[in-house]
C-alpha cells in the first residue's frame, strides 16, 4: 500500500537525520494502522467487482490470499468497466 | 472515481495519523516541528508515486475541487537526496583516483628512501613526487651516483636494502615472507633445498621480479587492449615506450645498467607518471566497463521478471473479507473496505464482489 510504504520511508528518512527516535517511529506506525482501518471503514461509498481465474489460494492466520490472473475489475462509480491482466 | 476519492481519503488519513501522534510525540520528547516535517516528506513521497492526484499537489485536476493545498517543498527535498548521492559518487571516484596515484607513489617512494646515506632526509609526501619529474630526475641521478660509488657493496646489501621495499610493495599481495627469513642462515627454498641466505635472497628477488614483470605485462596488455577498443594511435605509441622502461628497482638489480641508467630513466620519466595515471584511469574504466557489462546482464533479467504495466509495485488489493465460499471450482468472495493498486493507480472501495474460477 503506497500510503504505508511512503510513511515508512519518511520515518526512515527522519531517523537517518536523527530527527526522530525508533520508539516514536513505532508509535507512528501503530497510529497509522488504526487510522487507516478506521478511515477505510467509514467515508467510502464505491463498490467494485472482480472476475478472474485463480492461480492459487491460501488461508493462513485468518488471512485469505488469492493470486488472480486475467482479472476484470469493475468500479461502480463513473469510471466504468476496466480490464487488467496479470 | 474512487481514484479521485483516494486523494481526499489519504489526506484525511494523514491528518488523523498526525493528530493522534502529536500527543505521543510530546510525551516522547520529540519536537512537534519534526511531525510537521514528517508530514511534508510523506506527502512528497506520495506525490512522487503518482498513484493518485492528491489535494496538496500544485496542479489541480479536471473535476476534483482542491482542498486547502499545502505547499510541498519539491525542490529542496528532491535536491537533498540527489546531492548526497552525487557527492558519494564524486567521493568514490576521487578516492579511486587518489588510491591509484598513491599506489604509484608508494612504488617509487621506497627506492629513494633506501639511500643509506640519508640524502633525501625527511620522508616525501605521498603522491607528489611521482608527478614532479624534476625531483625524480634528481633522485635518479643521486641514486645512480651512489650505486656507482658503492657498486661492489650494493649487491648483497642491496638485497637486504631492497627487502623492506619489497615487503612494502608486496604487503598488499600477501607475499611477505622475506623479512621472516632474517636471522636464519640456511633457508629452505622450493626446488633448491637448504642454501645460504644470500643466495636465497637472490633467488627470491629474481622470482619476485619475474612475477612483477609478468603482472606488469598482463596489465599492460589489458590496458592496451582496452585502449585498442577506443583509440589506435595513442596505444601504439605507449606500447613502444613501455618495453624500454625499467623500474628503478629492476635497474638496481640489473648489473648491466650503469651510465645508460640515468638516460633511460630520464627519457622515461615523463611517460612514467602519465603511464601510471593512464593505468589508473584504465582501471577506473575497467570498473566502469565491468559495471556496464553487469548492467547489460541485469537488464534481460529485469525484463523477464517485469511483465506488468506499472513501475515497481505489484497489482494488489488489501481489504477485509465478509465471506469466502467455494462450490467445486467456483469461488465467491464478499469483501469490504479496501484499497486496490492497479497499473500504478490506487482505488479505494467500500464493498467488493469477487467470482473466480480455479
Amino acid at each position: 500500500n503506497s500510503l504505508g510504504t511512503s510513511l515508512a520511508d519518511s520515518i526512515d528518512t527522519l531517523i537517518q537525520r536523527n530527527a526522530m527516535t525508533e520508539v516514536a517511529a513505532n508509535m507512528l506506525m501503530q497510529h497509522f494502522d488504526r487510522a487507516m482501518t478506521a478511515r477505510l471503514t467509514t467515508d467510502l461509498r464505491s463498490t467494485i467487482s472482480i472476475n478472474g481465474k485463480i492461480e492459487n489460494y491460501r488461508f493462513c492466520d485468518e488471512i485469505w490470499t488469492f493470486t488472480i490472473s486475467d482479472a476484470i475489475v469493475k468500479i461502480s462509480r463513473a469510471g466504468g468497466p476496466r480490464e487488467s491482466d496479470s | 472515481m474512487s481514484n479521485q476519492l483516494v486523494g481526499e481519503v489519504y489526506q484525511r488519513i494523514i491528518q488523523d495519523v498526525i493528530d493522534t501522534s502529536v500527543i505521543d510525540f510530546e510525551e516522547a520528547g520529540v519536537n512537534a516541528s519534526t511531525l510537521e516535517e514528517l508530514k511534508q516528506v510523506w506527502q512528497q513521497r506520495l506525490s512522487d508515486l503518482h498513484v493518485a492526484h492528491f489535494p496538496w499537489d500544485p496542479a489541480p485536476p479536471e473535476t476534483v475541487a482542491p482542498t486547502p493545498a499545502q505547499p510541498a517543498p519539491t525542490s529542496p527535498t528532491k535536491a537533498q537526496p540527489q546531492q548526497p548521492g552525487i557527492k558519494q559518487e564524486a567521493n568514490a571516484q576521487n578516492s579511486a583516483g587518489i588510491m591509484g596515484q598513491n599506489t604509484g607513489g608508494v612504488r617509487i617512494k621506497p627506492e629513494p628512501g633506501l639511500d643509506p646515506q640519508g640524502v633525501y632526509g625527511p620522508p616525501v609526501t605521498p603522491g607528489n613526487p611521482t608527478h614532479n619529474p624534476a625531483l625524480a630526475e634528481q633522485r635518479a641521478r643521486q641514486n645512480v651516483a651512489q650505486k656507482i660509488n658503492m657498486n661492489p657493496q650494493v649487491r648483497p646489501n642491496g638485497g637486504g636494502l631492497v627487502l623492506p621495499a619489497l615487503s612494502q610493495q608486496r604487503q598488499q599481495n600477501g607475499q611477505n615472507g622475506i623479512p621472516q627469513h632474517d636471522g636464519a642462515d640456511d633457508v629452505p627454498i622450493e626446488g633448491y633445498g637448504n642454501i645460504s641466505r644470500d643466495e636465497a635472497d637472490r633467488i627470491l628477488l629474481r622470482r619476485i621480479g619475474a612475477a612483477e614483470r609478468e603482472s606488469a605485462k598482463a596489465t599492460e596488455e589489458l590496458t592496451n587492449a582496452l585502449k585498442g577498443l577506443k583509440t589506435t594511435s595513442s596505444s601504439k605509441s605507449s606500447k613502444k615506450r613501455r618495453p624500454r622502461r625499467q623500474d628503478a628497482y629492476e635497474a638496481a638489480l640489473d648489473g648491466t645498467n650503469s651510465y645508460p641508467y640515468p638516460s633511460t630513466l630520464l627519457s622515461s620519466q615523463t611517460p612514467r607518471p602519465v603511464g601510471i595515471s593512464q593505468l589508473d584511469g584504465d582501471s577506473d574504466e575497467d570498473i566502469a566497463d565491468e559495471d556496464a557489462i553487469n548492467s547489460d546482464l541485469d537488464d534481460p533479467e529485469d525484463d523477464e521478471i517485469d511483465n506488468e504495466d506499472e513501475d515497481e509495485v505489484p497489482q494488489i488489493m488489501l481489504c477485509m473479507y465478509d465471506k469466502v465460499q467455494r462450490t467445486k471450482n467456483k469461488w465467491k468472495c464478499v469483501l469490504k473496505d479496501g484499497v486496490l493498486t492497479i497499473n500504478g493507480k490506487e482505488y479505494v472501495f467500500h464493498k467488493a464482489n469477487g467470482e473466480y474460477e480455479w
